[in-house]
């Protein structure tokens, strides 16, 4: 790919960065708790914009990121005080950039709106009256040229030599253009002793034959020197207006440049006599960074799982040579295990991103959603250092959206209706993210008014998704949120959409391998769980067998193993067994039978495992045979969905076993859960 | 020639560097002024390019602090920026700025500026 094209593409997402960040300061502007940092920040992140803008040729974009940045300036510079910053006009110019990179990036160059543009560059101007300037003030320049030499002066400060500027090197610009004749004039040296061989105490004249504009002439000197030490005249007009203490007559010396020694105009600043003690050596803060592509990334955690692979196929076969010969191979064999977990570790750590990227999008979300609903709401943001995989990240802010929409749009009540309840008027929302027992938990909770379960149950009766003899659970009522089609807003607002939403966010969540729960107390609020795998790659697993199959289980969903002989086990009519542990009557399932590989009549194993839910099933299972980890293979993308079972995988000899999903066996076996609970509590289905 | 590179955008330092490398310059590169004058010390470049605008210890503060090293002292330092605010300017001639180029550059301006600083006259 021409390099230009993928730097201009590395610009793009960076910009995305740059305007996230700015979008971080701007909303602590509108909280009142910017401070100078964020202002800067803000402002470097807009200039930023600007200079890669430039860079690629993308005009609109400078022109809008310049306003802006002058807008921002002015804020910057105290002539408006953070309070009275036009915060709604820095968002819809932060859209507009936005809009321009998007726009950028698929190729199409749009322009800059005019009336945005006109009311940047109007920020500051009634604050301030006179103290801003018009943000372009480029003066043209360009006088046409005359014949006849063009006169220059060079007023060097005396610190020129400080800043390492050479007059060679700017005469060898003028030269490009034409002939230049140079005179040195030593007038104002010094004497001998009171000479300080780091100032410039010299002034040149020169004479340029050359058909340049001023323009251009300046462009070579303003490059180095400031506007007061240099002077531009035609005609031979005297050159600058100077203090004649400067103007020391008699002789000046002339320099041509044709001369081979130029003599004191090229002594170099000698280093000081008494160097300054070097700055003490400040070390870089910021931690090196590279940008890598994903892609890269995924062949890196391919191979892993391979050699996790691979590495279960050796110790598979070690098993079948005879022991006094494999004891060393052995202990080898268990150090590279442990290097290959190690190793997974880190790849996985360099996909690891925190929830933060995803997280600071939302107090926006929030602010327009209550202006558009007319409520009031603030948003609590805890856990957004939670590191999660790259690939769960970017498939996060779709369901994070809705659920906060659906948080306020539906849970959420009115000031009024708060103050009706003895609530505050302004309601609460909370986004949280931590990482426990292996899985990342996201939850959206707010303290409206929680489930209409009524209504909601008048609503799936109404579509016949519920039978009117039915009596759900209050969880389960809960849970048809989640049904397509479903919602409990009465009239569809732009907000909330048409009952499309929770069941598209549980859709979304469960490609990821995830589950959405809700829990709600009426009056109290409401809270929607997002439970995500670390990753999507490799786990934990134990491998079992049950009615002679080899199942994986992943490791995480297993609280305890128990021998059967060492259990009660009671029977139910209707055949459903059940376990009593720990003072704990839970539903104990065959699992070889519940997934149909018939009955094995041979189980000694019991799995205590727990769902999501916080309910406990036995699984009976014939014996376990190890634990290893375990690469994770789609089924749906190379076979086609499994009930029971959420994955599949490769074993040490290369036979595939699936990885069974615990937290969907309670749906498998809901007769026997049914059962339990009529056994358990026979009044609440009455 | 080696040039220091310093910029804390990642593309703009990226572009300047692959300017810089294809007119055969050693370059080095630095994210901030800070690392910029870690680089300094480390690397002894011939010339410094380097951004205004940046988090840590901008252009106009790497300079002050390069011409106080004595590796620092005597070489070009230019300040690349989008800013043409005289005062600005004037403040960074005082810190001991060398140049002042205005981005986006020139790549050709630029290269045959510095091949004045290469080019003993």
């Amino acid at each position: 790919m021409d390099p230009l094209v993928e730097l201009k593409a590395a610009f793009l997402e960076e910009c995305d960065e740059l305007l996230a960040a700015l979008e971080a300061r701007l909303a602590k502007l509108r909280d009142g708790s910017t401070s100078m940092d964020d202002i800067n920040g803000a402002f470097r992140a807009i200039h930023s914009v600007k200079g890669g803008a430039g860079a690629f040729g993308m005009p609109a974009l400078v022109q809008l990121a310049h306003v802006f940045e002058a807008a921002l300036d002015h804020l910057r510079a105290g002539r408006i005080a953070p309070a009275a910053a036009p915060y709604e006009l820095f968002l819809r110019a932060l859209d507009q950039v936005g809009t321009l990179v998007s726009a950028a990036r698929q190729g199409n160059a749009l322009a800059a709106p005019a009336d945005l543009v006109l009311d940047l560059q109007r920020v500051g101007l009634s604050a301030a009256p006179g103290g801003s300037q018009a943000p372009e003030a480029a003066p043209d320049l360009a006088i046409p040229a005359q014949s006849g030499p063009i006169q220059i002066a060079l007023r060097p400060n005396l610190d020129l030599f400080r800043r390492a500027i050479d007059v060679r090197h700017i005469f060898a610009g003028l030269e490009a253009m034409g002939q230049l004749r140079v005179k040195t004039r030593i007038g104002g040296l010094p004497s001998l002793r009171e000479i300080n061989p780091q100032n410039c105490h010299l002034m040149f004249d020169l004479e340029l034959e050359s058909e340049a504009t001023d323009q251009q002439l300046a462009e070579v000197l303003e490059l180095q020197l400031g506007p007061d030490e240099f002077a531009i005249a035609r005609n031979a007009a005297p050159v600058v207006a100077e203090p004649p203490a400067r103007l020391i007559e008699p002789s000046p010396i002339v320099l041509t440049q044709s001369q081979p020694d130029p003599g004191p105009v090229s002594a170099p600043p000698p280093i000081p006599m008494e160097a300054p003690a070097p700055a003490p050596r400040i070390k870089a803060a910021a931690a090196s960074s590279i940008r890598v592509d994903l892609q890269r990334i995924d062949r890196l955690m391919n191979l892993v799982g391979e050699i996790v692979i691979t590495q279960s196929m050796l110790d598979q076969r070690l098993l079948s040579l005879p022991t006094a010969a494999t004891m060393q191979i052995a202990d080898g064999l268990q150090i590279l295990s442990r290097q290959t977990r190690e190793l997974q570790e880190s790849v996985m750590a360099v996909r690891a991103q925190p929830v933060k990227n995803v997280f600071q999008r939302m107090p926006r979300l929030v602010r327009e959603l209550c202006q558009a609903l007319g409520k009031q709401a603030r948003l609590q943001i805890i856990g957004e250092d939670t590191e999660v995989d790259k690939t769960i990240i970017e498939e996060l802010a779709d369901p994070l959206t809705h659920m906060i929409r659906n948080a306020l749009d539906h849970g959420m009540e009115t000031p009024d209706e708060r103050r009706a309840a003895g609530k505050p008027p302004e309601g609460l929302v909370t986004l949280q993210a931590e990482q426990r027992s292996g899985r990342i938990v996201i939850s959206v909770s707010d303290d409206g008014r929680g489930i209409n379960r009524d209504r909601l149950l008048a609503k799936a009766r109404a579509r016949g998704l519920i039978t009117a003899s039915e009596r759900p659970a209050p969880e389960e009522i809960d849970a048809l949120l989640f049904h397509p089609g479903l919602s409990t807003a009465e009239a569809v607002t732009d907000v909330s959409g048409r009952g499309v939403g929770m069941d598209v966010v549980k859709q979304n969540v469960e490609a990821l391998g995830g589950r959405v729960l809700v829990a709600s107390e009426p009056g109290k609020g409401a809270r929607f769980t997002l439970l995500l795998p670390l990753t999507l790659a490799v786990m934990d697993g134990m491998i079992i067998r049950s009615s002679g199959q080899r199942l994986v289980l992943p490791i995480a969903s297993i609280r305890e193993t128990l021998q059967s002989a060492d259990t009660t086990i009671e029977c139910l009519p209707g055949g459903h067994e059940f376990l009593r542990h720990r003072d704990r009557l839970s539903p104990l399932v065959r699992l070889g039978e519940v997934l149909n590989f018939g009955r094995s009549n041979d189980e000694q194993v019991i799995l205590m495992t727990e769902t999501d839910r916080g309910s406990q099933i036995g699984l009976w299972v014939d014996e376990i045979i190890g634990q290893q980890q375990v690469v994770v293979k789609s089924l749906e993308t190379s076979y086609g969905a499994v009930p029971g079972a959420s994955a599949a995988t490769i074993l040490g000899d290369g036979l595939v076993a699936l990885i069974i999903d615990v937290d969907s066996i309670p749906s498998i076996c809901a007769p026997a859960i049914l059962a339990l609970r009529t056994a358990t509590h026979p009044t609440q289905l009455q | 020639m080696r040039i220091l590179a310093i910029d804390d955008t990642k593309s703009l330092r990226d572009l300047l560097v692959a300017t810089l490398k294809q007119a055969g310059h050693d370059v080095v590169e630095a994210v901030d002024g800070r690392e910029g004058l870690d680089q300094l010390t480390a690397h002894r470049p011939d010339a410094v390019i380097s951004d205004l605008n940046m988090p840590n210890c901008d252009g106009i503060e790497f300079t002050r602090s390069a011409r106080q090293r004595p590796e620092g002292a005597r070489i070009p330092i230019i300040i690349l920026t989008t800013e043409s605010d005289p005062a600005i300017k004037a403040e960074g001639r005082k810190a001991g700025a060398t140049a002042w180029m205005i981005k986006p550059f020139n790549p050709p301006a630029l290269l045959g500026f510095l091949d004045r600083f290469q080019v003993q006259v």
